[in-house]
């Protein structure tokens, strides 16, 4: 038998798939302010906020859009040897692929890349560059030195954030802009339009402000915290709609569901 | 099946909990208002009594000073209390003729007051505390803080310069690597521009260098199916099929013949 809790739940898994992007004002000025930083003449963008903030969601969008407008390059993964990372950003500039046995020469890439000032404008978008280590994040300084290529950098927000702090990084960050959990309203909002965005109109109406109060002060308002609590919520939901549909009902939110769910995940004890 | 079930009992068990907690609370709460009464009681109780031996004490002797401990009350009552001031605040305790009562002088025990009501004028008067006095006007700093957070109005950016940048970046680097990818990236940024002409061009070039790239028979058909030719937009798109992209190939065929492509 299908539940509809099924496709409901699958709503809010965690993925930077751009499908899944809903956008609220305090996303889209940001995403806007990204977009315009790259027309500055700047060197790096500094994207930071807690994890499950939309920081590899935003760079998503970012490429998805600007393909076809720009030369940009987006590493998901980190890259964290300095072989292979050199290596990618030779074969993403050139389109040539390096052969295996060969490595490439740091001070040969910065002389080509130098070379290429003035006729051409590279973007590349770093994500979780807080595994890169001190050494390869100077290579990046030094790249970015060269005008010819910008860089997006993605960060965890930590309590020191000292390699903001670095001086040699201070002078070279063009715009820092920072993601932060959503707000009582912005939680609201987002939950709305996932669920009206796939017309379940009637779901949506279960999570009143009192109910999604409740869901902020479990989650803070962190989106990938949301996420995994609704699909939680909706699993079980499935579960009863299958096995013990007389427990199911779309008039309100199931107090018992919505504990069994905060059990789950920790939030009760 | 078996986890939603344990989490149920789990869920049983929270509740259960849940309300033994609020049970306590509510005996603890029950516990100490009963204990307050109780004291509050016993402190009357006492207090009462205090009351009325005074009261007692006062109307056998207070006409009567310096009387000696050990009196006979029959004749102390003959003797001592007039009938005119026995009144309803008195209490006239029948006693057996004969029987001796300790009496208290009462000169000794005028200052019996409690001694809390010497506290009153002690006691602080709080409503001579005044309210710390806060200011709700901003600091400067707190003003200061508030601007810089305030986002810059959007500045609109003239795209176009940027893409006609980006094209002439690509054949640049295509020049450079004679890679088809980048042919491709030309040929799909000149058709979303709607100039299918050279976007057919880019894709036919990228598709001579490299027959496996999906896009660049695509691009390749939607130009020519842009530009009117349709005939041939469906050859370019059968022979795409039969390279083992039927379902693709077909999907578009039909836009093609529907005039539906985007």
């Amino acid at each position: 038998m299908n539940s509809r809790f099924k496709t409901i739940k699958n709503l809010f898994i965690d993925s930077v798939e751009i499908n899944n992007f809903v956008e609220l004002d305090v996303t889209k000025r940001l995403y806007e302010r990204l977009e315009e930083s790259l027309d500055k003449p700047l060197k790096m963008v500094l994207l930071f906020g807690k994890p499950g903030t939309g920081k590899s969601m935003m760079l998503n969008k970012l490429v998805i859009n600007l393909k076809n407008k720009r030369e940009i390059h987006y590493f998901e993964a980190p890259i964290l040897t300095e072989k292979e990372f050199l290596k990618s950003i030779y074969e993403a500039i050139s389109s040539k692929s390096v052969p295996a046995n060969l490595r490439v020469n740091f001070d040969g890439l910065l002389k080509y890349v130098q070379s290429l000032k003035g006729k051409r404008e590279i973007v590349f978008l770093l994500d979780e560059c807080q595994l890169y280590s001190e050494v390869l994040m100077e290579k990046i300084r030094l790249l970015s030195d060269t005008r010819v290529i910008k860089f997006v950098i993605t960060l965890h927000k930590t309590e020191d954030e000292d390699l903001i702090a670095k001086e040699h990084f201070k002078t070279r960050i063009w715009d820092i802009i920072e993601l932060e959990n959503a707000n009582l309203d912005e939680l609201h909002l987002y939950i709305q339009k996932k669920l009206m965005g796939e017309g379940f109109i009637e779901v949506s109406n279960m999570f009143t402000q009192k109910v999604v109060k409740l869901i902020h002060k479990y989650t803070n308002g962190n989106f990938r915290e949301t996420n995994k609590f609704l699909y939680t919520l909706f699993e079980i939901y499935e579960f009863y709609e299958i096995n013990e549909p007389h427990r199911v009902s779309l008039d309100k939110m199931s107090k018992k569901i919505f504990e069994m769910s905060a059990l789950k995940l920790g939030y009760l004890k | 099946m078996n986890s939603i079930k344990a989490l149920e009992k789990k869920w049983y068990q929270y509740k259960l909990n849940k309300n033994i907690t609020i049970l306590k609370i509510v005996l603890a709460v029950m516990v100490v208002i009963l204990s307050i009464y109780m004291v509050t009681l016993l402190y009357w109780d006492k207090e009462d009594e205090k009351g009325s031996d005074i009261i007692v004490k006062n109307s056998t002797v207070h006409k009567e000073q310096n009387i000696s401990k050990d009196v006979n009350v029959s004749s102390a009552l003959q003797q001592t209390i007039p009938l005119e001031n026995l009144n309803a605040s008195t209490m006239v305790i029948p006693v057996v003729a004969g029987e001796i009562i300790k009496v208290e002088d009462k000169n000794k025990n005028i200052n019996n007051t409690p001694k809390n009501t010497h506290t009153i004028n002690n006691q602080k008067n709080i409503t001579n505390i005044k309210p710390k006095n806060q200011s709700t006007n901003l600091s400067s700093s707190e003003r200061d803080e508030i601007e810089r957070d305030i986002p810059k109005s959007n500045v609109k950016i003239n795209m176009s310069v940027s893409e006609d940048n980006f094209l002439q970046n690509m054949e640049e680097k295509f020049k450079e690597s004679g890679n088809a990818k980048d042919a491709v990236v030309i040929a799909r940024t000149h058709y979303e521009n709607k100039d299918y002409a050279k976007a057919s061009q880019w894709a036919l070039k990228a598709n001579t260098m490299d027959k496996n790239l999906d896009e660049s028979w695509t691009v390749f058909a939607k130009s020519k199916a842009k530009m009117g030719q349709e005939k041939d937009a469906v050859k370019i798109l059968e022979q795409y099929g039969a390279r083992g992209r039927d379902g693709e190939a077909q999907a578009l065929i039909e836009k093609v013949k529907t005039k539906t492509l985007e």
